[in-house]
């Protein structure tokens, strides 16, 4: 695939920068995305089970603490199910989905929904559709309160990713901090299962850098089409 | 008070007193500068005017400056749903208008309707007290748009998606108060020169209606 090419090994390991891309090479590299992306869209058109585990991290950061962010505890996880219902737009690649997950709500002392908490997937609409100038997918999601996520999506490989940085929904202490949603949507060809991924991260001003608040992981299974009575 | 000149322009009340051969010189406009809002309920309420089903009427003007310019009448319906608690919204419209291309059959930007169907949703966007939106036609391609809103007015300026070069699309959407009609205008400008007008005009139906004329819902 033109997007993973990288230069020529070097034996000698003395090899210089690589050379910048012609115009043709550019334009080559972008009619190879958008090929890639075309193929890459029906594979999430379908009707879909959504089985998984979300995990809420709600220890407080560690002020001296390590820049990984902790392993999961298998006894936090808690399920996640639903479904979703993507179709193509017109004979094109364009796709829209209708997601409708929902997760038992993590709430903090206050009684306030955790960030991530609340069941922003119950139900949200998703339109995924080409920029075939800028070589990636765009997208556009609406969550359960109606606000809007957006931007590209790029393709690597089989999976598609972005990550959407915004204020928090939970404000601490007056402050508003920034929180950013990174998905990835796992679909190879041929497979009849796609792997979402979720991760929720807050900036922690403190130790300037970003704790990992919340993550979900969902498989897809392709639901059969029902048969038309 | 704002006040701006703007370039020598054909007048309808000058060609009419003067056969088309008088141009105005200078045109002086004065009013108020309007500020966009920073109200997220009016952002609502201005995304609650696009729900319903609605007919198109309007025009795609084909031809850039120079140009034997077309005109192309449009028609089709859509159907616009709400989504979500802060009035998110999705639109499925059936658009089309007469089919027109280049010598031997060539694309034409703007010659042939990709907007049956095509889908867009708007949803206001928290951060920046705006509204952003995507459509995505029956080509696949993601025409996206983000900002604010002025008055009753969207207007927003994204690079051209398709289209080749020095492109930029210009999207004004007037949704008027009462919510039975938005005018909907979408310019492509190539190098700077205007190739092709969207000039829609969307009118409100009762459900009966819409549903007479052939609905394109899910």
């Amino acid at each position: 695939m033109l997007g993973a090419r990288v230069a020529l090994a070097d034996p000698h390991g003395i090899a210089g920068p690589p050379e910048p891309e012609t115009a043709e090479q550019k334009q080559a590299h972008r009619v190879q995305m958008a090929s890639d992306m075309a193929a890459w869209l029906p594979r999430i058109v379908g009707r879909f089970r959504y089985e998984g585990m979300v995990d809420f991290n709600t220890e407080p950061a560690d002020p001296g603490g390590a820049a990984s962010d902790p392993p999961p505890d298998p006894l936090k996880m808690k399920s996640a199910r639903g479904l979703g219902d993507c179709i193509r737009i017109g004979t094109g690649p364009g796709v829209q989905c209708v997601l409708n997950v929902t997760w038992p709500e993590e709430w903090d002392p206050h009684g306030q929904p955790v960030e991530g908490g609340d069941q922003f997937l119950k139900p949200a609409l998703v339109l995924y559709g080409l920029d075939p100038n800028a070589a990636v997918l765009r997208y556009l999601q609406l969550d359960a309160g109606g606000l809007v996520q957006d931007g590209p999506a790029p393709l690597q490989g089989d999976t598609v990713s972005w990550t959407y940085t915004t204020t928090c929904v939970q404000s601490g202490n007056g402050v508003q901090p920034s929180c950013r949603r990174t998905t990835r949507i796992y679909a190879p060809a041929g497979g009849k299962t796609v792997q979402t991924s979720i991760e929720i991260d807050k900036w922690d001003q403190g130790n300037a850098r970003w704790v990992k608040v919340a993550a979900y992981m969902l498989d897809m299974h392709r639901v059969p089409p029902v048969p038309a009575k | 008070m704002a006040a701006a000149a703007v370039p020598p322009a054909p007048s309808p009340a000058a060609d009419a007193t003067t056969g088309g051969e008088q141009q105005l010189g200078q045109v002086t406009v004065e009013g108020t500068r309007l500020k966009a809002t920073r109200s997220a309920q009016k952002i609502v309420d201005w995304l609650k005017r696009l729900v319903g089903p609605f007919r198109y009427e309007g025009s795609v003007e084909l031809g850039g400056e120079g140009a034997s310019r077309q005109a192309l009448p449009v028609s089709g319906v859509a159907d616009c749903t709400a989504f979500g608690r802060a009035s998110g919204v999705s639109c499925t419209m059936m658009v089309t208008w007469p089919e027109v291309h280049g010598e031997n059959g060539a694309q034409v930007p703007g010659g042939v309707s990709t907007l049956a169907p095509a889908i867009i949703q708007y949803g206001l966007d928290p951060d920046h007290i705006g509204i952003r939106y995507l459509q995505v036609d029956n080509k696949g391609l993601a025409n996206y748009g983000q900002g604010y809103l002025v008055g009753d007015t969207l207007t927003t300026t994204t690079p051209c998606v398709g289209i080749e070069g020095e492109c930029r699309r210009i999207t004004t959407i007037d949704a008027h108060p009462d919510g039975n009609t938005t005018e909907m205008r979408i310019d492509i400008e190539q190098d700077f020169v205007r190739t092709v007008r969207f000039s829609f005009v969307l009118h409100r139906l009762s459900p009966g209606q819409f549903r007479r004329g052939g609905g394109t819902s899910r």
